[in-house]
């Protein structure tokens, strides 16, 4: 079995921990200002924070989820692609739950990469039990550079 | 709003704020240092200016539908690549055009972009909006 197969048998469906996401309005600010955006609806969080949420409130964090494939920040990983569903806006001081799982893992070859992992996973922001936002990540593993 | 496919939606500029990686840092819990270690820039052999987190960028393209839109709550989907690095200080731009408009739910289907100064792609996407 390929590196690439072994790595997605050990994945693909792994469900990470609960994690729970509540911002404060300081920080919705903050973000604004970082941003340049223009001050929020009223109680509404920024938009952006659909995808800031799903990054630093999954279960397992970024140098997790990497570390979980193999890798590291060194070995230049990036992101590939977000896709990411708004059902409702999320909202300032609200205590969401968030849940998420590996999907899949593809390798793939390149021209500037000689071989490369995609890896992609699910986080669901959620209140109630019921979805709010949903992002499906993807992040770029290169495994052999080109020589 | 009423649109029709062919629909440009205005353009927003931003700046990419070389300082306001470090508090995105916090918010992002990422620990990636090419967003705000000079040296470490250095020693990967990267341009010096940091590297702007991904998901700041996507956040300027939101800020283009929603001023577009009038609302946070008419977006309904927002799907990109990540294409290239956007760097400190840039000027970059976003837009997108309407594609397809579905009269019975209201549902725009739009491609949408974040463009460096000479017009190459930082994002290229898709998003979806109610119009009605």
């Amino acid at each position: 079995m390929t590196a690439s197969v072994v790595l997605r048998e050990r994945l693909a469906g792994l469900e990470f921990p609960t994690g729970s996401l509540m911002v404060p309005a300081y920080e919705d600010w903050i973000a604004r200002d970082t941003i340049g955006a223009p001050p929020g609806e009223d109680g509404l969080l920024h938009p952006g924070w659909t995808l800031f949420g799903a990054l630093r409130a999954a279960g397992f964090d970024l140098e997790r989820i990497i570390q979980l494939c193999g890798a590291s920040w060194d070995d230049g990983v990036v992101f590939g692609e977000t896709s990411i569903e708004q059902v409702q806006p999320l909202r300032v001081g609200v205590e969401y739950e968030v849940n998420g799982s590996f999907l899949d893992v593809q390798r793939r070859t390149g021209r500037q990469i000689a071989e490369f992992d995609v890896v992609t996973y699910e986080v669901r922001i959620e209140h109630d039990g019921e979805t709010v936002t949903r992002c499906v990540n993807s992040f770029v593993i290169p495994r052999r550079r080109t020589a | 709003m009423s649109i029709a496919v062919g629909h440009e939606i205005p353009v927003r500029t931003v700046t990419v704020d070389r300082e306001g990686m470090k508090p995105m840092a916090i918010i992002l819990r990422d620990p990636n240092p090419i967003h705000w270690d000079q040296d470490v820039l250095r020693a990967l052999g990267l341009d010096e200016r940091p590297v702007n987190q991904g998901p700041t960028n996507v956040a300027y393209l939101w800020d283009a539908l929603t001023e577009w839109t009038g609302s946070v709550e008419a977006i309904k989907k927002v799907a990109v690549r990540f294409v290239s690095n956007a760097l400190a200080d840039e000027v970059l731009t976003a837009g997108g055009t309407v594609e397809s408009v579905d009269s019975q739910t209201g549902e725009a289907r739009c491609t949408v972009w974040l463009n460096h100064a000479d017009g190459s792609p930082v994002l290229r996407g898709t998003a979806v909006v109610r119009t009605s």
